[in-house]
């Protein structure tokens, strides 16, 4: 590409332009022509080394030669690097000293925790209901109370999904988040993110909606483990 | 320490070197290499820098990789017992010369293209593997395929060039 006449020709046109997205394409336009510039002399620097050869030349007459004779070239052209691989006495020596004071190994299963005695499984409907984190009431009641409640506080202004669950205690907000999963699994309500603030937004439905095709549908986990729940609660005493 | 293998590459870096025996290492290992000559052997200089530096900085001194090799290339009947076919040999010398003569990288298609002609696919596939595996090549998420550091240790890029180029010239020139 002829730069010098690429220049020239911006250089002609630059008085005219008036409006600034012109200005912009001439700027890119110079971004590009120095892009080339620094490619071309890539490829200069390449050709006026002595390993530059026409790839052409070299496919042709890789493609001529048979095994044997390439293999040979290669040969030639090998040096092959030294390995040594032994243990150095320094090496023996900690690892002597390692089985020494390695102690067998039912000695260091008898130091590790029991296991848990029961295995960790999903909570059902009925474990809550036993463990009273429910009440007796239906779950479907505690459902619409649930939904009247969040359309109430979205009158307001937009509800977070923090605020919406922060209780005063963390076994009371792991209920609410709980059971607002399913405001947004069962269509009362959709999950709306920020992701400049990392907000996460609850925004009720005025009316339920059938959930989303499979493929449509998202899952967001949102973790709430304890420390976070404290951190969330002293905020919520700040403000 | 120079022969000792780092995780799977030989040799070791100038700073660790430089840890070992002081800021004049460099001095040393010219001393080391007058001794290596008697055997036939170098302390070859690996730079991180695609085009060698004239005079290197500490820094690149510091990253370089120090390695202990043949000076003369290996004779036929040494490769033969080193466990190479020679169809591997072949198939990995092609690639390497074309990846050279293409500015140190090629898109792998291309190559297998130009291995097909003389070897099956599957045989293609599984070299091109095999070199990446040991360090000959290495590949992006392009497809492209570049030289690795076993690659610049041991081979004699400029001299497999002129190699290829003249062999054409040799076998006109050889006596029928």
């Amino acid at each position: 590409m002829e730069v010098e006449k690429a220049l020239e020709i911006v250089r002609r046109f630059l008085p005219d332009w008036e409006i600034p997205e012109d200005l912009i394409l001439d700027a890119e336009t110079l971004n590009q022509i120095s892009r080339i510039i620094d490619l071309q002399s890539e490829w200069l620097r390449n050709r006026a080394s002595s390993m530059y050869v026409d790839p052409l030349m070299i496919e042709l007459k890789v493609r001529a030669l048979d095994s044997r004779s390439l293999s040979e070239i290669f040969i030639e052209s090998w040096h092959p690097p030294l390995e040594m691989e032994q243990l150095t006495p320094e090496r023996l020596k900690e690892s002597i000293e390692y089985w020494k004071q390695l102690p067998p190994i039912e000695e260091r299963l008898k130091g590790l925790p029991a296991p848990p005695s029961a295995e960790l499984e999903l909570t059902s409907m009925d474990a809550l209901l036993r463990s009273g984190l429910l009440s007796e009431k239906t779950f479907d009641e505690v459902l619409q109370m649930f939904w009247q409640e969040l359309k109430d506080r979205s009158k307001v202004g937009k509800e977070t999904y923090w605020s919406f669950i922060l209780a005063d205690t963390y076994k009371e907000t792991i209920l609410r988040a709980y059971i607002t999963s399913f405001l947004v699994s069962y269509g009362y309500a959709t999950l709306e993110t920020d992701p400049l603030k990392e907000d996460v937004f609850l925004i009720p439905f005025e009316e339920e909606r059938r959930p989303v095709e499979k493929k449509r549908s998202f899952s967001m986990p949102i973790s709430i483990d304890y420390e976070t729940w404290k951190k969330m609660r002293e905020g919520r005493q700040i403000e | 320490m120079l022969l000792f293998k780092r995780h799977r590459q030989p040799g070791v870096k100038g700073w660790e070197l430089k840890k070992e025996l002081g800021n004049n290492f460099m001095d040393l290992i010219k001393v080391l290499n007058s001794q290596l000559e008697r055997l036939d052997l170098q302390v070859k200089t690996i730079f991180e820098e695609r085009e060698l530096p004239k005079k290197p900085s500490e820094q690149q001194l510091d990253k370089a990789r120090f390695i202990i090799t043949a000076k003369s290339p290996s004779s036929i009947a040494e490769t033969k017992t080193s466990g190479w076919r020679v169809d591997d040999v072949a198939a990995l010398t092609v690639t390497v010369a074309c990846i050279i003569s293409r500015q140190g990288k090629m898109p792998r298609r291309e190559i297998e293209e130009i291995l097909k002609d003389k070897f099956p696919e599957w045989k293609v596939k599984s070299n091109l593997d095999k070199f990446m595996k040991i360090g000959y090549l290495r590949q992006d998420e392009n497809n492209l395929l570049y030289l690795d550091w076993r690659s610049h240790i041991e081979i004699d890029q400029e001299r497999l060039l002129k190699l290829i180029l003249s062999e054409g010239l040799t076998a006109a020139f050889a006596p029928t």
